[in-house]
């Protein structure tokens, strides 16, 4: 199955480009930013298309149509899936590097030129290198919270394994933020110990308080 | 050891037409008795919206799945906490929409009395899984989330305190001790509620 990747640039020629030249390797969803665009709208319609990774062009503001940039798409993306995999494409390189905190997703926009077969092959194997690494560390997390659990409901777990577990809560938290709940702060099995001794002095006042209203 | 839940939700047989599955939240509710098919958790304890999952997922590897039933029939819907809903997903090892668990893999209906039998409680509140089918529920709905132990001491003692204070105002108490101990225990518990459901 190919992955789906949406693809997101303010120019109808560099939309087309991408999809004539990746459409065999990938599921493309192409998102146009228009005038009326805001970053919170292209967030939305990003993760309503449920793809498995997201390409941006850096510079969507240069036909002034919006005032934010790729960038600001990475942040916004990040903000709500820390770990989502997000390829930057850009002409600009120097300029999107000076704006961006994670510069290792940057890649030359002139790569879809076509002129190089192997600069095309290394972005596409980056692109799917990218997703499939999220999905391992995905499914790496599972099955080493599923170990932990596994071993916590048999028996009990060393002080470092309780740390550890407690870890990888909140980093599955952060891998699929869809499934949160809780704050991180509160999933410490301390806090739960806390909660179950609440609990347990209630029903100990509990019994104190029937015993005296029987006399 | 507690046991995982004391009652079987059981759905109405609800047949109107309705547009959209969302529509039927408020029947869900009701028959759900307002937990969360899946792990049992309460709806009024959390500050995120129960949602509406399909037994049988409407799609898998982005395609239609579900052809024997409507999106909007009642038989197929789970009132389900979010954790619950998102870890499920489009899980369906069979890969058959008419065989819902096949070689102790996959789900049995919450409404089913043989759900309850899959899982069990300490005495903390966490779930733990009773059967091997059980047990590749637990770790496909992630029913180890702390979450779930949270909530279910929460629960616990909102009973609790209903006792106490039921018992306080029948007897007014002039044991000073007793009560510093319950303010103490509350202030405690308060704060850490706070703490809890702070956005």
């Amino acid at each position: 199955m190919k992955y789906r990747i949406v693809y997101i640039d303010e120019s109808d020629a560099w939309l087309n480009t991408f999809y004539q030249t990746f459409k065999a390797d990938f599921e493309i969803i192409r998102i146009k930013v228009k005038e009326d665009s805001t970053i919170n709208s292209i967030i939305e319609e990003i993760f309503k298309n449920e793809p498995d990774g997201v390409v941006t062009d850096y510079l969507l503001d240069e036909e002034g149509q919006v005032d934010f940039n790729g960038n600001q798409i990475v942040d916004a993306i990040r903000k709500v899936k820390p770990h989502f995999p997000i390829t930057m494409l850009t002409s600009y390189e120097p300029q999107a590097i000076n704006h961006m905190e994670d510069v290792h997703i940057i890649n030359g926009k002139s790569d879809l030129d076509g002129e190089s077969e192997e600069a095309l092959q290394i972005l596409k194997s980056k692109i799917q290198h990218d997703i499939e690494s999220f999905y391992r560390k995905l499914s790496t997390t599972q099955s080493k919270i599923e170990e932990l659990v596994k071993k916590k409901n048999e028996s009990e777990l060393e002080p470092q394994e309780e740390e550890n577990l407690t870890k990888l809560f909140i980093l599955m938290d952060e891998l699929e933020p869809e499934g949160k709940e809780i704050r991180a702060n509160l999933i410490k099995s301390e806090s739960i110990t806390k909660l179950n001794d609440f609990v347990i002095e209630t029903k100990e006042i509990l019994e104190e308080l029937r015993k005296r209203s029987k006399k | 050891m507690s046991i995982f839940r004391n009652h079987t939700p059981k759905r109405r047989n609800i047949n109107g037409n309705v547009n959209t599955y969302g529509d039927h939240r408020t029947d869900l509710k009701l028959d759900f008795k307002d937990r969360c098919g899946y792990c049992n958790d309460v709806d009024n304890l959390r500050f995120i919206w129960f949602e509406i999952d399909h037994f049988i997922p409407k799609k898998r590897n982005k395609k239609q799945f579900l052809t024997i039933k409507t999106e909007t029939d009642y038989s197929n819907l789970v009132y389900s906490c979010r954790s619950c809903n998102n870890a499920k997903r489009n899980k369906w090892p069979s890969n058959d929409e008419n065989v819902p668990n096949i070689n102790n893999e996959g789900f049995i209906d919450p409404c089913d009395d043989e759900y309850n039998s899959q899982f069990n409680r300490l005495n903390s509140g966490r779930i733990t899984p009773e059967t091997d089918l059980g047990d590749w529920m637990y770790n496909a709905m992630k029913l180890y989330k702390p979450q779930h132990e949270i909530l279910w001491n929460i629960e616990q003692l909102h009973e609790l305190i209903k006792e106490v204070r039921a018992l306080v105002a029948k007897s007014p108490n002039d044991d000073i001790d007793l009560m510093k101990r319950l303010i103490k225990l509350y202030n405690t518990y308060d704060d850490y509620i706070q703490k809890l459901f702070k956005h």
